[in-house]
């Protein structure tokens, strides 16, 4: 098996190459993401720093090894630059996307993006798809919709604002606002936040740290990376900045994978445009 | 994929996960008969566990009027259409489930709601098929018709949303076979609210999870009916717990009105889910529209709920219905009482066929007053 | 795993904020990497379960009673949580209901709840909660100015600006306060010669100003609504205007026995539940049956009552008794949702009902199907009428014998002999009056040719006639010499039914001959066993005495009245407060002898008088045709200039002819106070509103009973903290008294209600229970204990189930009439001047295509009414005052060439507006989750910000119907009736009312309506100026007034801007015999309840034009319509589905 696999995600990266070389007859493109050593990190999409790196751009796979999968290719690449602190990594993701789905509701989907690494540096890399057994992955996950804000606490009209609702029992006259009582009552009617899971919050940082070990294994991590993103004329730049796998040493570098979700085509979990593993490395100006 | 056996299909069938059933399966029997879309039920459950933000919109027990009802928007007929006309032999479902119709990279055949789908939850109420142009005299089976059918969750033997669920978040207890969905693991994917052909998993735009009907397990654990059949003041519910056809027991009232008298019938059975929730058909509607919705077996259990003026055991039973928050494992008739009783043999509750009538003395001796009906 | 363990352990962790947390943690970090391998059977860590465990979980519970006037008084059990009222639940413990003797129920009576009272906690904590006293700016204004006046008496309009003024928040003794002081001043201004001057400049009718008899106090008006539901909380308005003869007597210095109390207004009469033709069958309000009695029975005849909507709890009754065999036949103008649950269905016209019945009695009488027995043991028809008087042949003017005394269960009562306390009656009580009036009877002995008088004790058993003449004409010499022609009553009916055969019945009522014929053999054919279960469908229209005449009829021919299998019940509103006829002694203790000691009985004296609300409604005007003055005098009102009610939002917020009550009556009435919890359309156009406790908070007990089910209910004290600053009904009343005290200084009116300020209103309830027939024995405080635990009791009446007129039947008593028997015949000069002496039909005074109001009659010996010319009017005036008063006969092949004035300028559909399983009355159907559920439009999220609220009224109309008129299903349309007086009185020169009042609702195409018949549901909230302002400058377009809060449900207008007041003069005679309210006592004329007017609501014929399209935001069709979901908007899809192709069912022997 591990044999196995080494050598197929390097076909998959060659095959990238390759492609690559058809579309422009001019400097072949780097095969490997090279990540920039600097002082300090930026957040922000359109710092001018960006512009001093060099930015690879990865074509995206569907989804199609576990159930449920994705049959129809929606976004087709990824463009992706990196910075590094000598700490941390800042990934600068930049996609097409022409419709911008930011809006929560019963039926929307959120556009979404995601870096992911291995959890250890180790001679094996994990399987592509959300690692496995005894190989896990780390993932930061930024989405569109994060954006609204916390929505259990603006209440319903944050979706649907012309929503008239007579009473909820956690807002009763006779309870005082904020007192515990108040607050657990309210938790009571909320059981997915009461049990603390994360997708019922807003990350502070804008990004969502989990694991895995192969598909439908998700954990949620108290990391503390960091996301921010702008809407582009064409799509979405976003910005994730976060640890390296653990043992990560700057000669050696690592890999790192992608995966983009199209709210537009009610992309959600599995269902995903994704990439194989692309090497990286740190580079010096 | 696994090969499954389904009786209510009369054969086996491909579904996600291997056959495995509960130690005990809790069921329901619904007489739509007594139905009065009062929605009691709707507001019992609504008010006990969706009444957080999120949830406005949600009802994990809804009635709608059939057949222009539908909540939300064209749940079954979107599905039916997708399957297309499907054949019964015998008794034998000759046609493809939602697991055997599945499309290549998906593990159910399913669609999702929109959210305006959800918008108008009583659509059609009262609402009949066919026309009425002037006066009219109808007999039965009515030319003009309309009827209730409630719905909740059918904590299936096979559930849609659990096999389609990628995450795993969503099991059957052992015990008693309820299908829950884990709200601590949930992501939101809403791959169940796509599978569930009975559109009976709602996603909760502000907590970001998918939620659905709990049988109100936690009464159930107390030995005591969920909310919705408590409050059911048409009387049409009862709770309890169903064999499998072969170890079917006459004084188990769910297995004995199922099996035994064969009266109640599943709801799209076709689907091949084996749904939990047992209908009795409405005798007023023409046969054909209700084999789409309950199976091969409609016109015998029509005639047999016809005949139940001569069959005090059937009636009576059907009167017991509603009569104790208790679960009512056992029952029998004596003379012109029904019993409901525990697994034990003691008595929960005793219903009488008709409710006795008392007379007073004119002049109560006792008061030095006159009783009057008319006072 | 035992999941119980689990439940126990976190029971405990989550009692602290730190147990909360912690296991939020602990859940968190649950088991996640482990992938599944198959939840059918297994999954790794459940604790999370407990979520919902915890869900479940509630600190206490307790019961209170539900009672909005839908007559099942539910006892319900509250479950609190950190002291909110968290959710409802039935009690489950009806079936231990015992009586005095311990004789119960069973648990067949479980659940007793419904959708409404499981919302109630939204209403208790909802934000159109009244949290305390609420006055209207201008008002307050008034009353700081000292109550100026104009020369004729009148406010300056400036302090009247209702609808609009803002609202002061204040105390309720503050309140209290200027509403004693506003009382005072009204009944001081309008006492005296000085008030009827002022009365006078300010236009009212000269007998409606006599009618004063110059006490202030008579323009008083007050509304305890439908008081049998609070014993004491609701009858105290009454008690409260009884009270009022102090004031009189310190403002016109009469002595007690010439002092006037305040007027109080009707209530089952004004709700148009009174079937007014019962009193004039039986002599006694109503008859009915509890619905259970239809476990006895083998046929059931659904009559315009949608049962299984209008009561929920007693639905199973019916779907119960079916299942065992009882065969139920359902008459409805539409395919309703009782017609779901029929084995046969009848659709008719509204408004017919006369005809159907007259063409069953046909069938029966033609064929000689009836009960003969019957007839001549009970029923007036083998007694003689004179043809020259068409008068009952009195025996006395035939065989010169006094009149025979009376003995059967009667007792004559000699002038000035004083009847006993109601409670205590025994026997029928007849003044020797009346009962010399009507003497006895005469029938002809057909076996020797001659003349026999009988008695009203001879009914029955006792009866004497047995070889009657009942078809033909006999001459009889009476023993002055002269000889006249006399017709048996049953002649007189088998003549008119003549023109009924079943071919012109279908072309009147549309019923299908076949049907009718059917129907009427298959009642006859087992006398005694059909069960008659009318609504308020045929009720709520003008010719409702003659529908309760005609149907009455058909149950006596076939032997169906008084019998627990065979009766004739009328359904609607709680009303017999004679269950409590002991109710006088709360109601009427005399303010100038209280007494103040809790085990004595209290002096009972009448100083307030009963009125129809009706007269208010019809702008405190009686009804004048021509020269006529048609209402009897017992009738007359007096000018309303002022109005307190508790427990109602049909005397204001909805009712009948709403517009035209806010634009052109309540001007003229100077203070108008509510007792509310729940901000309603009434308080939006009050003055006062008081904030009262919710049933929730009840901290005074109280007491009711109902119709329908034989329990007494208890409402209990409740533990519940009040949630706001509210205090009870009785207490408000007190509270007004003691200010009244301080402004009079007469400590009197303080201490009319000791026992409430010391909180024992028990010693009031235990006057009443001791003082009534049929609760008698019981002991409140026993009756509270047991309402504590969710147990009521059952009434001590004669039968249970309770089934009116069982005694006559079984005991061969006489009914409450002149003959004792079922009278057919009125033979009152204003029956016969109505041209109502026989059983006829009318057709519907405006909800029909043909002439209005006509009487449907082949020319008749004995129908011989007044016409217009002799009122002096023109025969061919429409006008709708005039219509009411219109007496013109015509047979029906004339009649179907007539036309409806209207019916050419395009208002061609009749719109009636009948109750539904969302409301009771008005309450609760602006609450969310009850709305989204009320019709198709409900949407809680309010996509379309068009809607008013969740959701919104509509009216059903066919769908060819609408196509014509170029309305897709679901757009928004106009609904406008006759102009002459609709939406109001002058709304052509008045375009800033007529903006909220003209009715602008939802199309909704329904199949199962005929054509040119169209249906709004009575129960939703209609438009006010302050909804509309909030639609105007809400960001969110709520129909919600930003003043108050009210939730109005339509853009603009109410299923009452087309409904109007109309007075039949046979609602109004002095001379019809029936029994009083309370008691066995028999007299004659107006009687508040049962003898009055009831108006006709459910009439209207109206044009319908497309406003909006109902596309999202206006644009394009409705969208259930588009996605092919709708009635003839069918996808290809769902006609596939309504086909049942979706499935093929091949058997041996059958293939589908």
């Amino acid at each position: 098996m591990l044999k196995l696999r080494l050598p197929l995600t390097l076909l998959v990266g060659a095959a990238v190459i390759v492609g690559g070389c058809r579309r422009h007859a001019v400097a072949p493109p780097p095969q490997e993401i090279q990540a920039l050593l600097v002082k300090e990190l930026p957040t922000d999409p359109t710092d001018s720093v960006w512009r001093q790196t060099r930015e690879l751009r990865i074509p995206l796979l569907l989804q199609d090894l576990v159930e449920p999968r994705l049959l129809q290719p929606s976004t087709s690449y990824v463009a992706v630059r990196a910075l590094y602190d000598g700490r941390r990594f800042a990934f600068r993701l930049e996609w097409e996307d022409a419709t911008e789905n930011a809006d929560p509701g019963i039926a929307t989907f959120s556009d979404a993006c995601a870096v992911q690494l291995p959890q250890k540096v180790e001679a094996v890399l994990p399987a592509p798809q959300m690692g496995e057994k005894g190989h896990p992955v780390e993932i930061t996950l930024w989405k569109a919709v994060w954006k609204k804000g916390p929505l259990l606490e603006k209440g319903i009209q944050a979706v649907y604002p012309n929503a008239a609702v007579d009473h909820y029992p956690f807002q009763a006259a006779s309870l005082v606002p904020g007192a515990t009582a108040q607050q657990e009552m309210a938790l009571r009617y909320s059981p997915a936040r009461r049990l603390g899971n994360d997708v019922a919050s807003v990350p502070e940082k804008g990004a969502q740290d989990i694991m895995a070990e192969g598909p439908g294994t998700i954990t949620p991590l108290q990391k503390n990376s960091q996301a921010q993103a702008v809407r582009t004329a064409q799509g979405w730049a976003v910005v994730i900045v976060r640890d390296p796998p653990a043992g990560f040493s700057p000669d050696s570098g690592t890999h790192v994978a992608f995966a983009i979700w199209d709210g537009a085509h009610q992309e959600t979990g599995s269902r995903k445009m994704r990439s194989a593993w692309v090497p990286l490395h740190i580079v010096q100006n | 994929m696994a090969i499954v056996y389904n009786w209510q299909l009369g054969r086996t069938m491909s579904y996600w996960y291997p056959e495995s059933r509960p130690q005990r399966q809790y069921a329901a029997v619904f007489d739509l008969n007594k139905c009065i879309a009062c929605q009691s039920c709707t507001l019992a459950c609504k008010t006990t566990w969706t009444s957080g933000k999120g949830q406005e919109y949600m009802l994990w027990n809804n009635v709608e009027t059939k057949p222009y009802g539908s909540y939300p928007l064209a749940w079954e007929t979107k599905l039916l259409e997708m399957l297309g006309p499907q054949t019964w032999q015998d008794g034998k479902y000759l046609g493809r489930t939602i697991f055997e119709a599945a499309p290549a990279g998906e593990r159910v055949l399913g669609w999702r709601p929109d959210d305006y789908d959800y918008a108008f939850p009583n659509t059609g109420e009262d609402d009949c098929a066919g026309h009425v142009e002037r006066g009219l005299a109808l007999d039965l089976p009515h030319a003009v018709w309309f009827f209730y059918l409630p719905r909740i969750c059918n904590h299936c033997t096979y559930p849609a949303c659990l096999a389609a669920c990628p995450r795993g978040s969503i099991y059957k207890r052992p015990e008693d076979g309820i299908v829950l969905l884990d709200q601590g693991r949930c992501r939101g994917y809403r791959e169940c609210v796509k599978a569930c052909p009975y559109k009976k998993v709602f996603f909760n735009p502000l907590t970001g999870t998918s939620e659905k009907c709990i049988f109100c397990f936690p009464k159930r654990e107390q030995g005591l009916q969920p909310q919705c059949f408590v409050n059911c003041i048409g009387k049409i519910r009862l709770a309890g717990y169903i064999s499998v056809p072969e170890s079917a027991n006459p004084d188990n009232p769910i297995d004995y009105l199922v099996h035994v008298r064969k009266v109640a019938l599943p709801l799209l059975p076709q689907l091949g889910l084996e749904p939990n929730v047992y209908y009795i058909p409405p005798v007023h509607v023409p046969v054909r529209f209700l084999e789409q919705l309950f199976g091969p077996h409609v016109q015998n259990a029509i005639q047999t709920y016809l005949n139940a003026k001569d069959d005090p055991d059937l009636a009576g039973l059907i009167q017991l219905f509603g009569c104790t928050e208790k679960i009512v494992p056992r029952w029998k008739r004596q003379n012109d009482w029904i019993l409901g009783i525990e697994e034990d043999g003691t008595e929960i509750v005793r219903v009488p066929l008709r409710e006795p009538v008392f007379e007073r003395p004119l002049f109560d001796e006792r008061f030095q007053v006159a009783r009057h009906n008319c006072p | 795993m035992n999941s119980r363990e689990f439940s126990r352990r976190d029971f405990l962790s989550l009692l602290s904020g730190a147990g909360f947390a912690a296991f939020a943690q602990s859940i968190s970090r649950a088991w996640q990497l482990e992938a599944l391998d198959n939840p059918l059977a297994h999954y790794p860590d459940r604790k999370w379960e407990d979520v919902y465990r915890d869900l479940w979980r509630f600190d206490e519970s307790f019961t209170f009673t539900c009672a909005p006037n839908d007559t099942h008084n539910c006892l319900l059990r509250a479950y609190v949580r950190s002291g909110v009222i968290v959710r409802i639940g039935p009690t489950m413990r009806y079936g231990e209901a015992e009586d005095l003797d311990g004789r119960r129920t069973t648990h067949r009576w479980d659940p007793r709840i419904c959708q409404k009272g499981l919302a109630l906690p939204r209403r208790f904590y909802g934000d159109r909660r009244i949290t305390q006293c609420m006055v209207r700016e201008g008002f307050k204004r008034w009353y700081d100015a000292g109550f100026p006046r104009g020369a004729d008496g009148r406010p300056p309009a400036e302090y009247f600006q209702r609808g609009r003024d803002n609202w002061l928040r204040m105390s309720h003794e503050e309140a209290a306060t200027i509403v004693a002081a506003a009382l005072r001043n009204i009944a001081e201004t309008y006492s005296g010669e000085n008030g009827k001057r002022l009365l006078t400049a300010q236009g009212y009718d000269p007998v409606t100003i006599e009618a004063t008899q110059g006490a202030g106090t008579q323009v008083l008006k007050f509304r305890g609504g439908m008081p049998l539901l609070g014993i004491t909380r609701v009858f105290g308005l009454y008690r409260f205007a009884n009270s009022l003869a102090l004031l009189d007597a310190a403002i016109r210095k009469v002595p007690p026995e010439k002092a006037l109390g305040g007027r109080g207004f009707d209530n089952y009469s004004w709700h148009t539940d009174l079937p007014p033709g019962h009193p004039m069958v039986t002599g006694q309000q109503t008859v009915e049956f509890d619905l259970s009695a239809v476990e006895h029975c083998k046929t059931l005849i659904v009559w315009g009552m949608n049962w299984i909507t209008t009561k929920m709890p007693d639905a199973h009754w019916l779907t119960e008794a079916r299942l065992k065999g009882v065969r139920v036949v359902v008459i409805a103008c539409e395919y309703s949702a009782t017609a779901s649950k029929g084995d046969e269905v009848i659709v008719v016209r509204p408004g017919t009902t006369p005809a159907l019945a007259l063409g069953l009695a046909h069938v029966i009488v033609k064929n000689k199907l009836y009960d003969s027995d019957y007839i001549k043991q009970w029923t007036d028809l083998p007694l003689l009428v004179r043809m020259d008087t068409l008068q009952r042949l009195r025996a006395r003017d035939v065989f010169g014998e006094p009149p025979s005394q009376l003995s059967n269960a009667t007792k004559v009562l000699a002038s000035g002999e004083k009847a006993p306390p109601p409670g205590r009656q025994v026997e029928m009580l007849i003044p020797e009056k009346l009962r010399e009036e009507w003497d006895d009877s005469v029938w002809w002995d057909a076996e020797n040719g001659v003349p026999r008088p009988t008695t009203r004790d001879q009914v029955g058993k006792f009866s004497n006639i047995n070889n009657a003449l009942l078809e033909g004409t006999v001459q009889v010499k009476l023993r002055d010499g002269t000889v006249v022609t006399c017709r048996p009553i049953f002649d007189l009916i088998r003549d008119s039914l003549l023109h009924f055969d079943p071919k012109t019945v279908e072309k009147i009522t549309w019923a299908p001959a076949e049907a009718v014929e059917a129907l009427a053999r298959h009642i006859a054919a087992e006398p005694g066993t059909t069960l008659f279960a009318m609504g308020m469908g045929p009720n709520q229209f003008f010719n409702n005495d003659n529908k309760d005449r005609t149907v009455f009829l058909v149950a006596a021919l076939t032997g169906n009245v008084g019998r627990l299998g065979g009766n004739v019940g009328s359904y609607a509103g709680n009303y017999r407060v004679a269950l409590f006829n002991g109710a006088p002694q709360y109601i009427n203790e005399d303010p100038f002898n209280i007494e103040l000691d809790p085990e004595k009985p209290a002096a009972v004296r009448q100083y307030w008088k009963p009125e129809s609300a009706h007269y208010y409604n019809h702008e405190d005007r009686p009804l004048r045709v021509g020269k006529r003055l048609l209402p009897g005098k017992t009738h007359i009102p007096t000018p309303t200039k002022s109005l307190w009610f508790a427990n109602a939002n049909s005397i204001l917020g909805n009712v009948k002819w709403h517009y035209n009550t806010v634009v052109n009556v309540l001007p003229k009435i100077e203070m108008i106070c509510v007792n509310e919890w729940w901000w309603s359309g009434s308080c939006e156009w009050a003055d006062v509103v008081f904030g009262v406790d919710s049933w929730a908070e009840l901290k005074h007990p109280d007491m009711t009973a109902s119709v329908t089910n034989p329990f007494l209910s208890v409402f209990p004290r409740t533990p519940l903290k009040r949630i706001f600053h509210t205090l009870g009904d009785i207490e408000v009343f007190a509270l007004v008294a003691t200010q009244l005290a301080k402004l009079t200084g007469d400590t009197r009116f303080e201490d009319y209600w000791k026992f409430v300020r010391e909180g024992r209103t028990d010693v009031y309830l235990q006057r009443v229970l001791d003082a009534s027939s049929n609760t008698r024995g019981y002991k409140f405080t026993e009756l509270e204990e047991k309402a504590r635990q969710g147990i009521p009791v059952l009434l001590q009446s004669l039968t249970t189930p309770k089934v009116v007129c069982y005694e006559q039947v079984t005991d061969s008593r006489p009914w409450y009439t002149k003959t004792g028997r079922l009278e057919f015949y009125r033979e009152e000069p204003e029956f016969i001047e109505a041209g109502e002496n026989l059983p006829v039909h009318r057709e519907p005074v405006d909800s029909t295509f043909y002439e209005p109001n006509i009487i449907v009659a082949a020319p008749h010996e004995a129908i011989r009414p007044a016409k217009p010319e002799d009122y002096g009017v023109e025969p061919t005036d429409l006008t709708c005052e005039v219509r009411c008063g219109r007496n013109v006969v015509l047979p029906w092949h004339v009649a179907e060439k007539s036309r409806h004035p209207l019916l050419a300028e395009g208002y061609r559909f009749i719109f009636h507006t009948p109750k539904y399983r969302h409301g009771a009355h008005t309450t609760p159907i602006d609450t969310d989750m009850i709305a989204i559920l009320f019709g198709p439009f409900g949407d809680i999220y309010r996509h379309d910000k068009r809607a008013p609220f969740v959701a919104e009224g509509y009216v059903d109309i066919n769908p060819a119907d609408a196509k014509e008129l170029g309305i897709e299903d679901g757009d928004y349309v106009w609904v406008d009736g006759d102009p002459e007086d609709r939406p109001f009185r002058g709304w052509q020169q008045n375009s800033r009312d007529y903006q909220f009042a003209r009715l602008l609702c939802r199309a909704r195409y329904y199949p199962g309506t005929p054509r040119g018949v169209t249906r709004m549901w009575f129960n939703m909230y209609g438009a006010t100026p302050g909804s509309q302002e909030g639609q105007r400058t809400r960001a969110d377009g709520l129909a919600k007034n930003p003043r108050t809060n009210y939730q109005a449900m339509f853009r603009s207008g109410s299923h009452q801007s087309a409904t109007r007041g109309w007075l039949k003069p046979t609602w109004m005679t002095d001379s019809l015999v029936r029994k009083e309210i309370f008691g066995q006592s028999i007299s004659t004329g107006f009687a508040p309840d049962i003898h009055c007017p009831t108006g006709a609501p459910r009439e209207a014929i109206v044009k319908i034009t497309r406003a909006e399209p109902g596309g999202l935001n206006g644009q394009g069709l409705w969208r259930v319509a588009q996605l092919g979901l709708r009635p003839t908007y069918e996808s290809p899809t769902l006609r596939r589905y309504l086909a049942g192709e979706f499935v093929r069912i091949e058997t041996p022997n059958r293939s589908s």
